[in-house]
């Protein structure tokens, strides 16, 4: 199968520049190359039909006949070494940690602004600021309890984090899905890798919503609030309930009453300790937030503000997610925990600070320019692909909001081979780890590595021609003696 | 407790996997008695199944071609065998947190089969077809019973379910009875043949052989489809068994909601508990079955007006 696969300038995950196989992939790589193209070929539509049973598809809307479609998956693993997983593990935790501790500053004494370290315009001037939050104390303390970040691997090898989604990271479903897939359609690519498993995540994410209630883990009733079926992650919302075993619910399903929540059911009204909510902090309550949202819980934020409701993640946790704070990380990891960034940034301008300003607008074409407050690559332009309209549009945004943009250097990030037009082709792979914050954080073993799938592609965006694949993470490197790894 | 929101879904996911059911079978069934017999079913005939089946009225000739497009793969009736699939499924869909991944998949992949299946291919195997969609609404109820808890969740599910059956054996019964009866002037043969269709369309065949002292007759199969307590097709098991799995999932319900519901269960299964053959003949079976399907409306009201859609006043 890897007959004829020739890398580009990037970094390949899976063969050295001189050809021959890196380590995590050598088994991998034994049972792949010996499949022919059809038999390969085979597998791949097992894993399509599988997918469309499983119902893990989205609706093509200008379609009346109901066409829906799967998010494209590559079989072929992005496989990651358990020294680079620790590694990986360890700066992640100590990224979390400190995008907590920057939540409650900014909501309490706000001392990292207070040392200039942070500039105050930047804080307050974000959109998801919550002046509703300011003096209040979210249960443990935490603000953002799932997390995702997005890590790459630069031209010089680094695992580089490229940006944090603090508010309602989503795709974690899609770990767990292309997992099962995985396991059932190319079992013997397993064979004597020690992958680390994934299926307890669930459990952990329960047990962490659980540990925020008021009334103790045992009696919590933990719900998950959706916007509903017309979500695009709509399928991710009612999969994490399924596997949690909790109640999928919607803003018309509570009502507030006295500071407390409720689900309106057939017994009557029922009490909810716990919200784990897939909707922005806009939609949660119109008395609070938007008043012409019919999807919010109208009161839910006196609940929440009196302490009888916990709301994961918590309202306000965007200001960490903003792409102009972003750059402040590191130093917000000097300045809590007094640590060097074990995972480094991507140098990054922002549109809101004068100096940067010019220089994005000086070099618009060699940049990459994100909005610095949405997700799902909306609104992202690589500069070097860009046309010279795009560019002067892109110019003429820039100069009416400043602050509403970033710009980073276009990274010649890593590729893992893929499967298109019937070749292993190597593709630009990202991955986003997946971080539960409670009582202590867990990092789930690996996450969704997206894929540009298109040749020459930086965006791994599903909404702009990207896929996924499996992420293993090897318990026991190949070249490390069975006995000898950190336990 | 549950959802109110949810409990409608799962009673409706009940209502259209069984609907989806009887329409097969009884399509099955009509197709295939009219070949043994070599007949065309009459243009009558297809009207009255397919008034019974409830969509809107189908225009233009009756060929089997037609029936086939319109009862099975039509998007635009609602009531066609892949409608009621696409919003069984699409329920499904927001309550996969009641139900199982293999309850789920079953009813996917048999959506999935139907939404592709192309009309000729269907017209060539018919049986086939029809019979994979009643296998699926057997498997799906059987991976309910065997896969999800024995808790609120299944019993809205049945609770829906055998209010369709019966909403159902009332209108096949209707759409067929009324043109048999009174049966002069049929000759014994086609009326044996019709009245064995009706039976057959019911899977009551064996059923019905077994509790049969008459024969093949008119009054006696109206009497077993409708009264019989022990066939799980009648009206009657049917009704008794939505009533029990509601009573099942409103335990915990206040009085105040489902009183109402129950009122209206169990005047009606008073009828079929106590009614017999001659009172269905002298009211006309049209006007006594007309009278039922009043009746099982109305308790699919009661149970949206005080369960699914009730507002509560005050906080209690």
């Amino acid at each position: 199968m890897f007959q004829g696969y020739r890398p580009t300038s990037a970094i390949d995950e899976m063969f050295a520049p001189d050809g021959s196989v890196r380590p995590p992939y050598v088994h991998f790589f034994s049972v792949v190359d010996r499949l022919t193209a059809p038999q390969w070929e085979e597998r791949r539509i097992r894993c399509d039909r599988a997918f469309l049973e499983s119902g893990i598809t989205f609706a093509v809307y200008a379609d009346a006949a109901g066409s829906e479609r799967i998010f494209p998956f590559d079989l072929v693993p992005h496989i990651i070494s358990a020294s680079e997983w620790r590694l990986i593990e360890l700066g992640l935790r100590q990224r979390v940690t400190a995008l907590n501790r920057f939540l409650f500053d900014v909501y309490h004494r706000q001392e990292i602004i207070e040392a200039g370290v942070v500039p105050p315009d930047l804080v307050f001037g974000c959109r998801d600021f919550r002046t509703a939050m300011v003096g209040f104390d979210p249960p443990l303390g935490i603000y953002t309890h799932v997390v995702g970040c997005d890590l790459i691997r630069d031209e010089s090898g680094k695992i580089v984090v490229l940006e944090d989604n603090a508010r309602t990271p989503s795709g974690v479903s899609y770990v767990l899905e292309n997992r099962r897939v995985m396991t059932r359609v190319l079992p013997e690519a397993f064979g004597k890798h020690p992958v680390a498993p994934i299926t307890d995540y669930s459990t952990r994410l329960l047990a962490m919503l659980r540990s925020l209630s008021r009334v103790g883990p045992a009696g919590a009733n933990v719900v998950v609030l959706t916007p509903g079926i017309f979500n695009s992650a709509y399928y991710e919302h009612s999969f994490l309930a399924q596997q949690m075993g909790v109640p999928l619910v919607q803003g018309s399903d509570l009502l507030v009453h006295d500071e407390v929540a409720y689900m309106n059911t057939t017994g009557g009204l029922e009490r909810v300790d716990v919200i784990y909510r897939r909707v922005d902090d806009d939609f949660l309550d119109p008395l609070s937030f938007r008043g012409d949202s019919l999807l919010g819980v109208p009161g839910l934020m006196n609940a929440y503000r009196g302490g009888n409701v916990a709301i994961a993640n918590a309202v306000g946790s965007g200001v960490c997610d903003d792409k102009a704070i972003y750059p402040y990380v590191p130093d917000m990891i000097r300045f809590y925990l007094g640590e060097d960034a074990v995972l480094p940034n991507v140098p990054t301008f922002i549109g809101g600070k004068p100096g940067d300003l010019e220089y994005i607008l000086d070099n618009l074409p060699t940049l990459v320019v994100k909005p610095a407050n949405a997700s799902g690559g909306y609104g992202l332009v690589i500069g070097p692909q860009a046309s010279r309209t795009e560019l002067e549009t892109l110019r003429r945004k820039i100069l009416d909001d400043p602050r509403g943009f970033v710009a980073q250097p276009l990274l010649d990030f890593s590729t893992v081979p893929s499967y298109v037009n019937g070749f292993m082709q190597p593709r630009h792979t990202d991955l986003r780890p997946y971080i539960l914050a409670g009582r202590d954080i867990w990092v789930l073993p690996g996450g969704l590595s997206r894929v540009a799938l298109t040749e020459g592609s930086f965006v791994v965006n599903s909404s702009r021609g990207g896929g996924s694949k499996d992420t293993w993470v090897l318990e026991i490197d190949v070249q490390e003696k069975p006995g000898g790894s950190a336990q | 407790m549950m959802v109110n929101r949810v409990a409608e879904t799962l009673y409706w996911i009940g209502r259209y996997v069984e609907r989806a059911e009887a329409t097969s079978r009884v399509l099955d069934v009509q197709f295939h008695s009219d070949v043994e017999h070599g007949l065309r079913t009459s243009g009558l005939i297809w009207e009255a199944l397919l008034r019974a089946i409830g969509g809107p009225p189908m225009s233009g000739e009756f060929s089997e071609r037609a029936v086939v497009d319109f009862a099975i793969l039509s998007r635009d009736n609602p009531s066609s065998v892949l409608s009621c699939l696409a919003t069984a499924r699409d329920n499904a869909r927001t309550v996969r947190e009641r139900i199982s991944r293999e309850f789920w998949e079953e009813l996917n992949a048999c959506y999935l089969e139907i939404k592709e299946a192309d009309a000729n291919a269907v017209l060539e195997n018919l049986s086939g077809v029809c019979r994979r969609i009643q296998n699926t609404a057997h498997l799906v109820l059987g991976l309910a019973d065997a896969t999800l808890l024995h808790d609120e969740g299944l019993y809205w599910l049945k609770t829906g379910l055998f209010l369709e059956r019966a909403d159902m054996t009332t209108r096949f019964i209707d759409a067929k009875a009324h043109l048999l009866l009174p049966t002069e002037g049929l000759g014994p043969s086609m009326e044996h043949f019709q009245w064995s269709a009706i039976l057959r369309s019911m899977s009551a065949w064996e059923a019905y052989r077994k509790v049969d002292t008459e024969g093949i007759s008119g009054r006696a199969i109206i009497s077993f489809l409708l009264f019989e307590s022990r066939f799980p097709r009648s009206v009657r098991f049917a009704l008794e068994g939505s009533a029990g799995q509601f009573e099942l999932a409103t335990v915990r319900t206040p009085q105040v909601r489902k009183t109402p519901v129950l009122r209206l269960y169990g005047d009606l299964i008073n009828k079929v508990r106590y009614d017999d053959v001659t009172e269905v003949i002298r009211a006309g079976v049209h006007a006594y079955l007309d009278d039922f399907q009043v009746r099982i409306s109305a308790i699919s009201g009661a149970l949206s007006a005080y369960i699914f859609q009730y507002i509560p006043e005050r906080v209690g």
